[in-house]
C-alpha cells in the first residue's frame, strides 16, 4: 500500500462538484482501490457519498491510500488524486 | 417595516416582490404508473445524466445515482420491508444518517443531496411527479422557501429573480452557490421567513449584512437602490485623494467585513481600511471546539496582507448567548440580548480569550493592526481585557514571537453605559467606534427585529442622536478617534451630519463605500462635501432642489419626524 497525506486547501472544501470529479478519476484508476482516511472515517474513493459523508473542509487533513498491481501504480493513482484535491480552488 | 436577519453572510442585495413557496413535498401528483426500484433508479439516472451536461450539481448529483453504496445498501434492507417504496425511503435514511450522525451544518447540507436524488427516486417508484411550485413567479421576485434543493432550483429562471430568502440552510448550501453563480443575492438560514413573509411583500434583501427587511420605508429603499446602483457598478470608485472637514480634520472611510473575501473587496472599493472585521466566522466554521490560536492567526494575517498599510480594526469575539456554536453552548437565557454575550462571554473564558488575543498580535506584525472590544458597559471590564492583552504580550515576549508593540486598543460604544461613561473609557483607549445597531436597540429598549416596535427603533431618533454627539464629544476631549460602524455610518444622506458632530471615521459595507464615498448619482457624497465645503455643499444640495428625501439632510428629517429637539 502506497500513502500520502494532505491538507484541503480548497476554500470551500470538497463540495458536490469536484467530489464528482475525484469520484470519476478513482474509478478510472481502477482496479487500483483508492481509500481516503482522516483520523475518524474511511472512505471508498469510487463511492460519491461515502467521500462526501468524510465531510473534508478547507483545512482538513486526509490520507490517500491505494491499494493495487504494483507499487508504480499505486504511487501514481495517489498523486493524482492528491494533486486533483490541491487542484480544487473553488 | 420588520426585519429578519441571519448570522449566514454572502454576498449581493436585491429588491423584489416576495413570492413565497411551500412545502415542495405536499404538492406532489400522481401522473405515471409505479414501478420497481431499480426502473426508477435507472429512470433517475438518465434524468440526471440530461440535467448534468449543464449543471456541475447535477454532474454530481448524477455520479450520486451511481454510487453502488445505493444499490448495495436497498438490497441489503429491501428483504425486511414489504415494498420497494419503503425499502427506498429506509436507504434513504440510512445513508443520510451517515451525515446527520454528527453535528456539522456542513453536512447536513450534503445529506440533501442524497435526498434529493433519493426524491427523484421514489417519485419514480410513486408514480408522482413534482408540480413545478415555480410557474408564473414574476420577473425580479424574490423567492421565499423553507428550503430549495438543487432540483428546485432547475426549475427556476435563475437570471429572471431577483434572489432567495430560506429558512434552511448554510452559507455551503447549493442555493447559495447557484445564487452567487447567477449574481444573485441569497439569504439563508433565516428563521420562520415562510411565515414572516407573504407573497408579495416587497423585500430587500441585504446578503450582505444577513438582513432582510418587509415592506421598508421610503428611505431605506431609496438607500438600497443607491446601494445596488454602487455594487453593480464597482467602476464608480473613490478615487483615493484625502478627504477633509470643514475644520480640517481628516476623515476616513473604512469598509465593514465578515470574512477575508469582504476585507479584499471593501479595499478594492477604495477604502481606507477595515473599520470592523468581525471574527464570528472562524467560530461559527470551527466545528469542534474554538478556532485554534493557527487558525485564527492565519486568517488575521491573511486579511492584514490584504489592507497592507492599511488600517484593519479586528474585532474580538461578539456571538450573543442565545447562539449556539456546535462544541459550545451558554447557557439557556430568558433575555440573551441583555444576557451573556460578546465580551462577557470572553471575559468568563480567558483561555479561550487568550487565544485569539494571541492570534490577534501575532497577526499584527503583518500589517497596520489595532484589537477592538464589543459590549463594554463597566470600567472594569474593560481593564480585564486591557490586562489579558497585556498578559498575551508579555507572553510572546517571552517566547521571542514578533508582534506590533505599540498595537492600538478602542472599544465598541453600543451601550447607553458606555455612553455615559465615556469620559472614562477614553482615557485607557485609542478610539471608540459606535455601533448604532444594538445602540439603538439598547438606548430605546426595542428590538430591531420587532416590527411592533419599529417606531422605537430609529437611528435618528433624538435620544440615539445625543448619545452619538455625547459619545464623539467624550472622544474629542481625550484626544482620541471616534469611528461609526453601524448601518447608520452608510446613510449618505445622514453622513453630512455626522461629520457635523465631529465623527472621525464611517465603517460601511463595501458597495456603501462607493455610495459614500465615490459618485454615488446622488450629488452629494462625503467627497463632495469635504472639496466643497459645508456652505458651498449646502448650497450644491439646494441647487439640485433634491425633491424627495435624498437630498435631506439628518437635521431635516430628524425635525420632520420629531420637530425641533
Amino acid at each position: 500500500m502506497t500513502s500520502r497525506t494532505i491538507t484541503v486547501t480548497a476554500p470551500n472544501g470538497l463540495h458536490a462538484r469536484p467530489t464528482g470529479d475525484l469520484v470519476k478519476l478513482a474509478k478510472e484508476l481502477a482496479p487500483t482501490k483508492i481509500t481516503l482516511a482522516t483520523e475518524v472515517k474511511l472512505a471508498n474513493a469510487a463511492s460519491m457519498i461515502s467521500v462526501i459523508a468524510l465531510g473534508l473542509k478547507n483545512g482538513a487533513k486526509v490520507e490517500i491510500r491505494a491499494e493495487g498491481a504494483d507499487a508504480a501504480a499505486e504511487e501514481a493513482a495517489v498523486k493524482a488524486i492528491g494533486d486533483f484535491i490541491l487542484s480544487i480552488n473553488d | 417595516m420588520k426585519h429578519l436577519r441571519t448570522e449566514a453572510k454572502g454576498t449581493g442585495i436585491c429588491i423584489g416582490k416576495a413570492y413565497v413557496v411551500g412545502n415542495q413535498n405536499v404538492e406532489a401528483t400522481t401522473v405515471w404508473s409505479r414501478c420497481d426500484f431499480k426502473t426508477a433508479l435507472k429512470r433517475t439516472q438518465t434524468d440526471l445524466e440530461a440535467l448534468a451536461a449543464d449543471s456541475d450539481i447535477f454532474a454530481a448529483h448524477y455520479e450520486m445515482s451511481q454510487d453502488e453504496l445505493i444499490v448495495d445498501t436497498f438490497n441489503e434492507i429491501k428483504d425486511d420491508f414489504i415494498d420497494d417504496e419503503t425499502a427506498c425511503r429506509e436507504s434513504m435514511e440510512t445513508i443520510c444518517s451517515m451525515f446527520e450522525s454528527v453535528d456539522d451544518e456542513y453536512l447536513r447540507a450534503r445529506a440533501d443531496d442524497v435526498r434529493d436524488v433519493f426524491g427523484r427516486i421514489l417519485n419514480y417508484i410513486e408514480g408522482k411527479s413534482r408540480k413545478n411550485l415555480f410557474d408564473g413567479i414574476p420577473a425580479g421576485a424574490v423567492i421565499v422557501a423553507d428550503n430549495l434543493t438543487p432540483s428546485d432550483t432547475t426549475l427556476i429562471d435563475l437570471d429572471a429573480i431577483g434572489g432567495f430568502v430560506t429558512e434552511g440552510g448554510s452559507s455551503t448550501s447549493h442555493v447559495c452557490i447557484i445564487a452567487s453563480a447567477h449574481g444573485k443575492p441569497a439569504a439563508v438560514g433565516v428563521q420562520a421567513c415562510t411565515t414572516e413573509i407573504q407573497t408579495g411583500d416587497l423585500l430587500i434583501v441585504d446578503a450582505f449584512e444577513g438582513l432582510i427587511f418587509v415592506n421598508p420605508e421610503k428611505e431605506v429603499i431609496e438607500d438600497y437602490t443607491g446601494k445596488m446602483e454602487a455594487f453593480n457598478h464597482p467602476s464608480k470608485q473613490w478615487n483615493g485623494e484625502k478627504l477633509f472637514a470643514p475644520d480640517g480634520r481628516e476623515l476616513h472611510v473604512y469598509g465593514n467585513a465578515g470574512n477575508p473575501s469582504d476585507v479584499e473587496r471593501a479595499i478594492q472599493s477604495g477604502a481606507d481600511g477595515i473599520g470592523l472585521f468581525r471574527t464570528e466566522f472562524l467560530y461559527m466554521e470551527s466545528k469542534e471546539d474554538f478556532p485554534s490560536e493557527e487558525v485564527q492567526f492565519e486568517a488575521y494575517k491573511k486579511a492584514a496582507l490584504i489592507c497592507g498599510d492599511k488600517l484593519l480594526t479586528i474585532r474580538t469575539l461578539d456571538i450573543g448567548g442565545d447562539k449556539a456554536l456546535s462544541y459550545w453552548q451558554g447557557e439557556s437565557e430568558e433575555n440573551p440580548f441583555l444576557g451573556k454575550r460578546a465580551i462577557r462571554i470572553s471575559l468568563s473564558m480567558p483561555e479561550m480569550f487568550k487565544t485569539q488575543l494571541r492570534a490577534i498580535l501575532r497577526a499584527s506584525a503583518f500589517g497596520n493592526i489595532r484589537v477592538m472590544f464589543p459590549m463594554i458597559c463597566l470600567e472594569a471590564e474593560l481593564d480585564e481585557a486591557l490586562a489579558l492583552l497585556e498578559e498575551c504580550k508579555k507572553e510572546l515576549d517571552a517566547e521571542g514571537t514578533i508582534y506590533n508593540k505599540g498595537i492600538e486598543a478602542g472599544i465598541m460604544i453600543e451601550t447607553p453605559a458606555s455612553v455615559l461613561i465615556a469620559d472614562e473609557l477614553a482615557r485607557k483607549v485609542s478610539f471608540f467606534s459606535l455601533g448604532t445597531n444594538d445602540l439603538t436597540q439598547y438606548v430605546m429598549a426595542a428590538d430591531r427585529g420587532n416590527a411592533s416596535v419599529a417606531r422605537y427603533y430609529d437611528p435618528l431618533s433624538p435620544a440615539v442622536q445625543k448619545a452619538i454627539r455625547l459619545t464623539i464629544e467624550a472622544a474629542h476631549r481625550a484626544g482620541i478617534e471616534c469611528c461609526m460602524c453601524g448601518e447608520l455610518a452608510g446613510n449618505p444622506r445622514v453622513a453630512q451630519t455626522l461629520i457635523s458632530y465631529g465623527l472621525d471615521s464611517f465603517s460601511v459595507s463595501a458597495p456603501a463605500v462607493t455610495l459614500i464615498y465615490g459618485d454615488n448619482g446622488e450629488g452629494f457624497t462625503i467627497a463632495a462635501y469635504c472639496m466643497l465645503g459645508l456652505l458651498a455643499a449646502s448650497l450644491l444640495i439646494g441647487l439640485i432642489g433634491m425633491p424627495n428625501t435624498r437630498g435631506k439632510s439628518l437635521d431635516q428629517i430628524t425635525r420632520e419626524r420629531y420637530g425641533e429637539i
